[in-house]
């Protein structure tokens, strides 16, 4: 099981980590992935100075932008 | 300084000429309140009625509507010969009319009805020499009546010039012209699109609505059947005018209240579907420009008179339509999930300012488990006649709120009801700034306010998007053909009723200016909103956990194929 944590503190939330959790959402549903990803939302993950939404990919924190994270699931979790 | 060179004399009272088009508009601004039946502002002007007639200072008579008001000229608009000669002209128009008004689905609402009391007309002297009357209900979303028409052209008007639909016209010449489709067919063979506004301008009851309600009424009598309703954003700000609350009062609590009376067990809100519809078309938005397809614009796909008008006169385009269905069909598909294991049968009704929808819920694409999700499409003017049949007494009841398991909906499914809502709400989405000034911001780039053609440019990362905003199926077209000719945009809203949902010809009629009011209600109703933001109702982010696991493409997509010959 993966697990990812997107993190929708008050600083990433303003950065867009909603638009993260959708789109992840939307590629999970694309690929069927219901039974193999636990995504869920997380509160502060003590990133805030960092460019971008922080998302934690089974222990480890990244911080992308919402932008980009339809490229980010592609590259790191597929 | 009152510039003296540009009056002119209206029964007596100078009146200065400030730009007005014709006199009509004159005359109606010093309040005397002029009778038209073919007169529109948003029309050309046809001058067939002559119920505006006024007379000159030399004695001739014409008609307000198509003359321009020139300085110095002198009329009177309520003379003995007036008067006699718009008598005539009504008794005329009522000779070959049929005069079952109690049984007329206008009764109340008819301007020829109006006029023939406000002129006292006591008898009709002329015998009934029109041809038996015939009915053409061939169409789910209207009626078309021949025996009650006036041949005011107001409806041919509204399909070519506004529309640009072309779906009816006159046919034959002298005492044996109607309004009817190229070669006699039937409407629902014929191009229109079922937007209504034929109906929405109609003066008389020549052409209406169709009315579905009776079959809710069996549905609610039966102890079988748990009957569901959703209501429509643009619904909750038309309702008040005709029953005693100012126009673009929101009146949903009320609604709810109402809904919740007469027996429906749960009532939810279409913003609930809409916040749906943002989700799915803003993903599609951005997996079309992430893979490169922006080379052709993305058009929105609530709207189905555009839906259909798009299958019948631009088939071509219908790839780059969003496969997203409407919010009410996206509703009505989770609300049908969510009933599907109780025993009891299920009847969902859907309320909507929209006469379209009575066609799309009779579509097959959408058909799950043996039929639509949505068993009736009423439209606002049915609910209030159900209200009135009633008997409770709108003004005095208190609000309520909707049910759940659906009970939250967001500022961006409740401004889908009006032109430019749903861009506004996809911005919302897509925008990765979630800050309040960039919140501000979305709404004064040009996405708001009622012209018939908007066009915005939002920043998006590194690039910027062009968008384009019509309402008006006459203006879709001037838009087509414009990308056609090479303009690009990325996102294009289609409403096909001018104005937006507010304004459907499901709605009661409303003046020019009451369409604003309207769309700021919906405003305002936005601002009364906690969330702004699709994405941000979890009631909907846990449905893609539950009931739409797995299940997005086929619950909440569709294909749309050609239609017509």
């Amino acid at each position: 099981m993966t697990e990812i944590r997107v993190c929708i503190g008050t600083s990433c939330h303003l950065k867009g980590s909603y638009n993260v959790l959708q789109t992840f959402q939307q590629l999970i549903e694309e690929h069927g992935l219901h039974g193999k990803i636990d995504l869920r939302a997380s509160f502060c993950m003590k990133s805030c100075n960092q460019a971008g939404v922080t998302v934690n990919l089974n222990g480890e924190k990244y911080n992308i932008a919402a932008e980009s994270a339809y490229g980010f699931f592609e590259e790191n979790v597929l | 300084m009152k510039n003296l060179d540009n009056v002119m004399i209206i029964d007596g009272m100078p009146v200065e000429i400030n730009g007005e088009k014709n006199l009509l508009e004159l005359i109606r601004k010093v309040n005397i309140k002029m009778p038209t039946f073919c007169y529109h502002s948003e029309l050309s002007i046809y001058g067939a009625c002559r119920m505006c007639v006024v007379e000159n200072q030399r004695g001739e008579i014409e008609a307000a509507c198509s003359t321009v008001p020139k300085s110095g000229m002198e009329i009177r608009t309520n003379t003995e010969r007036l008067r006699k000669y718009r008598k005539n002209i009504l008794e005329l128009l009522l000779s070959n009319h049929c005069r079952d008004c109690t049984t007329c689905s206008n009764n109340g609402k008819c301007k020829l009805q109006d006029l023939a009391m406000r002129f006292g007309i006591d008898q009709v002297r002329f015998p009934n020499t029109a041809a038996e009357p015939k009915i053409d209900d061939s169409s789910v979303c209207i009626t078309k009546d021949a025996h009650k028409c006036i041949l005011c052209g107001d409806c041919v008007r509204v399909c070519n010039e506004v529309q640009n639909v072309g779906a009816i016209d006159f046919a034959h010449r002298g005492s044996k012209m109607s309004i009817s489709c190229a070669f006699e067919r039937p409407i629902a063979d014929s191009p229109c699109v079922g937007c209504g506004q034929c109906a929405a301008v109609c003066p008389t009851g020549a052409i209406v609505v169709k009315y579905d309600f009776h079959k809710i009424w069996r549905a609610l009598d039966d102890k079988n059947t748990k009957v569901t309703a959703q209501i429509a954003p643009a619904v909750r700000v038309a309702m008040g005018k005709e029953l005693g609350m100012e126009e673009g009062e929101n009146a949903m609590g009320k609604i709810v209240a109402v809904f919740h009376r007469l027996g429906f067990e749960e009532v939810y809100d279409t913003s609930t579907g809409a916040d749906l519809t943002v989700l799915e078309e803003s993903n599609e938005f951005l997996k079309r420009l992430s893979e490169g397809k922006a080379d052709m614009p993305l058009f929105t796909s609530c709207c189905p008179a555009w839906i259909q008008y798009c299958e019948k006169n631009y088939p071509e385009l219908l790839p780059n339509v969003s496969t997203c269905r409407s919010p009410m069909e996206m509703f009505a598909s989770v609300i049908h999930e969510e009933h599907k294991p109780s025993a009891r049968k299920h009847y969902h009704v859907a309320v909507m300012p929209c006469t379209a929808k009575k066609f799309e819920a009779t579509r097959d694409e959408f058909v799950l488990d043996g039929k639509n999700p949505v068993d009736a499409v009423i439209s606002t003017q049915e609910l209030i006649q159900m209200i009135k049949e009633s008997g409770i007494i709108f003004s005095e009841i208190e609000p309520e709120a909707v049910d759940m398991p659906f009970g939250t909906s967001t500022g961006a499914g409740v401004i889908f009801g009006v032109t430019g809502g749903v861009t506004e709400a996809v911005l919302r989405r897509v925008s990765s700034d979630k800050s309040k000034t960039a919140l501000a911001a979305i709404s004064y780039h040009g996405v708001r306010g009622m012209e018939g053609i908007k066009e915005a440019i939002i920043p998006y990362g590194d690039r910027r998007l062009k968008i384009a905003i019509v309402s008006g199926l006459g203006n879709a077209s001037a838009l087509i053909e414009k990308i056609k000719s090479g303009t690009h945009y990325d996102f294009v809203e289609v409403m096909a009723c001018p104005g937006g949902c507010v304004n459907g010809a499901g709605q009661p009629f409303v003046a020019p200016d009451g369409k604003k009011q309207r769309g700021d209600g919906l405003y305002a109703a936005d601002k009364m909103c906690s969330t702004k933001r699709s994405e941000e109702n979890l009631l909907v982010m846990d449905m893609y956990n539950g009931v739409l696991k797995n299940r997005v493409h086929e619950l909440l997509h569709t294909n749309y194929v050609k239609r017509g010959e």
